[in-house]
């Protein structure tokens, strides 16, 4: 499955996981045990995209945005197994759905994808778990729609405005000769 | 953040225990945050346990911060949702923060000797230490520019909407891209490679120490269940 990275790609993946938890780190614990569907998504996509999209751009290799998942999830398993479960499946469906529209990571438009499908493919699986382990009805999680709504939508434009400025990003390392 | 928090090797549990251990005292305290006598005879069983296991002065530290920032975190529920939430969410903060304490006195070699030793995949493997270890660089190359960044706002050579942009985040992510580099070709000049078996230098053994731990836990939570 992982045969193609070679070490500096790991190196590289590695790092990027340690800036994501990092600015997790920082965001996260205010919000970690809020009641409103979609506030921690909201919060978290535009530095996930934004770091998703320079990875995908430096290591646009099958399985990257899995490996970045497996890598940023081993640690947070330290905390929480859902967070693992979540960002591990998360990055599966999003590299998923973005390959099975482009094939591969050549195209920008590749990494554009799945770097902003990532956040947001959490939504609907933090919502199963909630569903199913906590035994938090469709009711109970969706207690204020419309503000949930917002926040979903927000989640989404934020993971977007976060993977544009990733890309543009990756355009001025481009010129500085750092990809 | 890791190696100040770690633990020496010989009273630090086993590695995938000690994960196994942080997520069983976080789930069986959730269980009970319905019924605060009981949950509070629950954390002084764990904060005794883990006194007994070596990790009382890491507990300590932990709880001089989590106590503050649970409070806060209950406080922030107010505005979000219910009132009724807030004691919970509060709760549910301070348990995963107590959770933490095996997780957060193991030295993250000791889990990447682990790994090793159960042969899971060398991407996963590389990837987990770097995340870890390199925590605290990141922070401190974050912390650096940060000032760089401001200092250079103050001297008035960073001007216009696109100074954060400039001159913060492109130096950061060029930062990054040079550490990257420079710990690829050191670690292939060290010899690294992926493929083939690896050696494992002192493979950490789970012993009757490590297992005691999770029994008296499971009785802990099993006395607690008979009282109510």
């Amino acid at each position: 499955m992982f045969q193609d990275f070679e070490i500096k790609d790991l190196v590289f993946l590695g790092l990027i996981s340690a800036t994501l938890l990092l600015l997790g780190g920082l965001i996260m614990p205010l919000v970690m045990s809020t009641q409103l569907f979609g506030l921690q998504q909201l919060l978290s996509a535009p530095f996930f995209a934004l770091l998703t999209t320079l990875a995908l751009h430096k290591v646009p290799k099958r399985w990257s945005l899995p490996l970045l998942g497996l890598m940023t999830g081993s640690v947070l398993l330290f905390m929480s197994a859902v967070m693992f479960f979540n960002n591990v499946l998360a990055a599966l469906l999003a590299e998923g759905i973005s390959l099975a529209r482009f094939k591969d990571y050549e195209n920008d438009q590749a990494k554009l994808w799945a770097s902003l499908l990532w956040i947001p493919c959490t939504l609907p699986i933090t919502f199963l778990f909630m569903y199913w382990f906590q035994d938090r009805g469709i009711a109970e999680q969706l207690a204020q729609p419309w503000l949930s709504a917002l926040l979903i939508a927000g989640s989404f434009l934020f993971s977007y405005l976060g993977a544009r400025l990733g890309a543009s990003l990756s355009q001025e390392l481009k010129k500085a000769g750092k990809l | 953040m890791f190696p100040k928090l770690a633990i020496p090797d010989a009273k630090a549990l086993y590695p995938l225990l000690a994960i196994l251990s942080s997520l069983l005292i976080f789930v069986f305290g959730l269980s009970l945050v319905k019924t605060p006598p009981l949950l509070l005879g629950y954390v002084l069983g764990v904060l005794l346990l883990y006194a007994l296991y070596g990790y009382g002065k890491l507990a300590a530290r932990l709880l001089c911060f989590l106590l503050p920032l649970s409070c806060f975190v209950g406080c922030l529920a107010l505005p979000m949702g219910r009132a009724g939430s807030a004691l919970p969410s509060g709760l549910r903060f301070f348990l995963f923060g107590l959770g933490m304490v095996p997780s957060l006195g193991m030295r993250p070699v000791a889990l990447q000797r682990s790994l090793r030793q159960h042969k899971l995949p060398r991407p996963l493997e590389i990837g987990s230490a770097l995340a870890m270890n390199f925590l605290p660089l990141l922070r401190q190359e974050a912390q650096e520019l940060w000032m760089i960044w401001r200092l250079q706002k103050k001297l008035g050579r960073l001007q216009g909407k696109r100074q954060l942009f400039r001159g913060f985040l492109l130096p950061f992510l060029m930062q990054i891209f040079h550490v990257s580099d420079l710990l690829s070709i050191s670690l292939v000049t060290r010899g690294l490679r992926l493929e083939g078996d690896a050696s494992c230098y002192k493979p950490p053994a789970c012993g009757a120490r490590d297992l005691s731990f999770l029994a008296l836990l499971f009785l802990l939570r099993l006395g607690l269940v008979l009282l109510v």
